[in-house]
């Protein structure tokens, strides 16, 4: 497998090509990339045959180990590696430890050990009960095993910890992947770890640009979940310049989690090769369609706003505008920044399906009041309309104007809001899409 | 509350090629003067419904027979409904909680009263064994949420009867779920795949409901294909055989299909599961 970069800067925005991948000849990836997000191994809702009408290429899947633990005995049986077992041979496999749609509870990593959520419960993985389970996987792209249980509130001596306990795991994962017969063809991504500090960052950095990994991941920033999409860039440039300022510039570099897409292209700006799309399912598990309008500065958020109709059309048609995607956008103004979502709120560990779990409930969100709400209002609804609310039951407009994705082409915002109202299966479905 | 009147207003604003009288529809079980009572009164509303249809050339309204399980009052239902002008029948007020030995004998009740040269069409059935049993007895059309509900549920159906998913014996086994089928979901995904979706994601629904259906469908083909090649009975023996495993055959279907002439294997060699 390589990583080609036609042309190489420091710290900024590169295009680049995943390709000579054995198992999957003449496949390209083009970077920056988005992995689809898969759970239990299938993206959230979609069947292959479905995903096939979203897109026929080829694409990545971003496989987290926590949702396909269960599996481990069975693809051993199986013999023919996770991607087979999913059903989803034709697509790049990359395997990450945690689920970036689920927030990973805080402090129960060891010295020696990591800790997953998986469907059975909480599991400790030390590096070989690991590898073990890429081995039986073979993933086309994996991470090491590392401890990013780190926040911006993390103590010196638990970012230290992070780091050396990472080292420690990546030498072993490097140890077996060496040894190993069927990850021959497997690279393996180390993580810089460091929290949020400048210096960790720097020493993680350096150690990896000595290994001899294939690329990097991105790790320690945050502890997954839904609430990743509040973090904006300032939150995290610092750290990520940091981490990326040691990095060899021509490895492939991955950051997962449900990073909002301003936040996400800020990322790709300062070099960043690929994310995951769990955003994308936070999103639709909450009624809501992404919507990218064209001029963001043209709009005045309200900072109370509850309901902003940002990007819904009115219904008598008058002042439509055509939508672009953000990205076609060269320059755009990121409104006035609202204050911040303090750093040490308290999260409390939601992982849904499993009830097994021993998770670290940390008491409810502490919300600043005054514009807590707000700040996640008027960060959610720019890219996002809420299809629950009553206010587009008669409202027969497309999603968005300018997507000619299949929901787009041919259903409403009436129906799929008609779909969310009946607890419809079919409304995920078209959400995600 | 739904009148007639509006039932057939939403009805026609809807559009479908068929749409339903509203019938007054009692439980299977019930005896007594209001299983007559809702049968003159299906009859009454469906006057009413056909005065109300707005689109008689695009909608076609079907009537639903009534009567419960009693000999009599069916007999009466599909009498006076037939009585209408209308493009096709619907055999209501079955497939509920009664037995199957009440069951088919209303079916065949009524197919033997409905006219041939219209649609019949049995409403909520239903199970393979049902479909096989009925297209015997004369029915055209049917519906049941049945091959959907069972597939969220994580059952997927076959020739032999259903798959529970759910179940460890799947694990490990790497088979579709029917060699023989061509539907994307055994093109593509393994018993042991589903097994560890199954009532977890809803991917499993879509993937199950689509081999679900399209077992049905084939079913169907199969039972439509026979009779045009004039071997529906072998069909039937056939089809039974593979889902009763050691002949043993409920009695209602024997008897059912005795009524129609068709006699099932009952002494042939074991079927191979």
């Amino acid at each position: 497998m390589k990583f080609i970069l036609p042309s190489v800067t420091a710290c900024s925005s590169r295009v680049g090509y995943i390709t000579d991948i054995r198992r999957l000849p003449g496949l390209v990836l083009e970077t920056p990339q988005l992995l689809l997000y898969t759970k239990g191994g299938s993206i959230p809702h979609l069947t292959y045959e479905v995903l096939q009408m979203v897109s026929k290429e080829q694409h990545a899947l971003h496989i987290p180990i926590s949702t396909v633990a269960h599996c481990h005995e069975a693809v051993v049986a199986f013999g023919k590696g996770i991607a087979d077992f999913i059903g989803l041979k034709e697509y790049l496999t990359f395997c990450s430890i945690h689920d970036p749609a689920a927030v990973t509870p805080h402090g129960f990593n060891e010295r020696d050990t990591v800790s997953i959520w998986s469907r059975t419960g909480r599991k400790q993985l030390d590096p070989d009960k690991y590898m073990d389970m890429i081995e039986a996987f073979q993933p086309d792209m994996y991470q090491s095993l590392c401890d990013g249980d780190t926040n911006p509130t993390s103590s010196k001596k638990r970012v230290q910890k992070s780091i050396n306990r990472s080292i420690a795991f990546l030498e072993k994962c490097l140890e077996r992947h060496e040894k190993s017969e069927v990850l021959k063809e497997s690279a393996i991504l180390g993580a810089v770890e460091g929290g949020y500090s400048i210096e960790g960052r720097e020493d993680s950095a350096k150690y990896l640009a000595n290994s001899s990994v294939f690329g990097y991941v991105i790790d320690g920033l945050h502890s997954n979940g839904p609430d990743v999409e509040q973090l904006t860039i300032e939150d995290v440039k610092p750290v990520l310049e940091a981490s990326l300022k040691h990095l060899p510039n021509d490895k492939f570099r991955v950051l997962q989690g449900c990073w909002n897409p301003e936040t996400v292209l800020s990322m790709v700006e300062l070099g960043m090769d690929a994310f995951d799309s769990s955003y994308v399912y936070t999103v639709t598990e909450r009624g809501g369609a992404l919507i990218f309008q064209n001029s963001i500065k043209n709009l005045d958020i309200p900072s109370t706003a509850t309901d902003v109709s940002y990007g819904a059309e009115p219904k008598d048609g008058s002042n439509l505008k055509p939508d672009t995607s953000i990205y076609a956008q060269s320059s755009y103004e990121i409104p006035e920044k609202k204050k911040r979502i303090t750093d040490d709120k308290q999260v409390t560990s939601v992982v849904e399906e499993d009830k097994s779990v021993e998770s670290e409930t940390q008491g409810p969100i502490v919300e600043s009041p005054e514009d807590t709400k707000s700040q996640t209002t008027s960060l959610n609804r720019k890219y996002e309309i809420s299809l629950a609310d009553k206010k587009y039951a008669e409202d027969f407009t497309p999603l968005s104007r300018s997507c000619s994705c299949l929901t787009c082409k041919k259903h409403t915002r009436a129906y799929i809001h008609h779909l969310l109202q009946t607890r419809e299966l079919l409304g995920p479905v078209l959400l995600t899409m | 509350m739904l009148t007639p009147e509006r039932s057939i207003e939403i009805q026609n604003a809807i559009g479908a090629d068929i749409i339903m009288q509203l019938d007054d529809v009692v439980r299977t079980t019930t005896v007594g003067p209001r299983v007559e009572e809702a049968m003159h009164r299906t009859t009454r509303w469906l006057d009413r419904c056909l005065k109300a249809h707005q689109n008689a050339d695009t909608q076609n309204i079907f009537p639903i027979v009534q009567g419960g399980l009693n000999v009599a009052l069916r007999s009466e239902s599909a009498k006076q409904l037939m009585q209408r002008e209308v493009p096709g029948f619907a055999i209501g007020g079955l497939s509920g909680g009664e037995s199957k030995n009440d069951f088919w004998k209303m079916v065949h009740l009524t197919t033997d009263l409905l006219p041939e040269d219209k649609p019949r069409y049995l409403m909520g059935v239903g199970f393979a064994p049902d479909l096989v049993v009925c297209s015997a007895l004369g029915v055209d059309m049917f519906d049941c949420v049945f091959p959907t509900r069972t597939a969220r549920f994580g059952c997927a159906l076959i020739h032999s009867g259903q798959l529970n998913l759910k179940q460890k014996i799947y694990a490990k086994d790497f088979q579709p779920i029917d060699e023989e089928c061509e539907c994307s979901t055994c093109k593509r995904y393994t018993r042991a795949y589903l097994h560890t979706i199954v009532t977890n994601e809803t991917v499993s629904c879509h993937l199950l409901s689509v081999h679900n259906i399209s077992y049905q469908l084939r079913l169907m083909k199969s039972i439509r294909k026979s009779i045009e090649q004039q071997c529906f009975p072998e069909f039937v023996r056939k089809f039974m055989a593979n889902m009763y495993a050691s002949k043993e055959y409920p009695q209602w279907i024997v008897d059912a299909l005795l009524a129609v002439n068709i006699h099932l294997d009952l002494a042939a060699p074991i079927a191979e599961k």
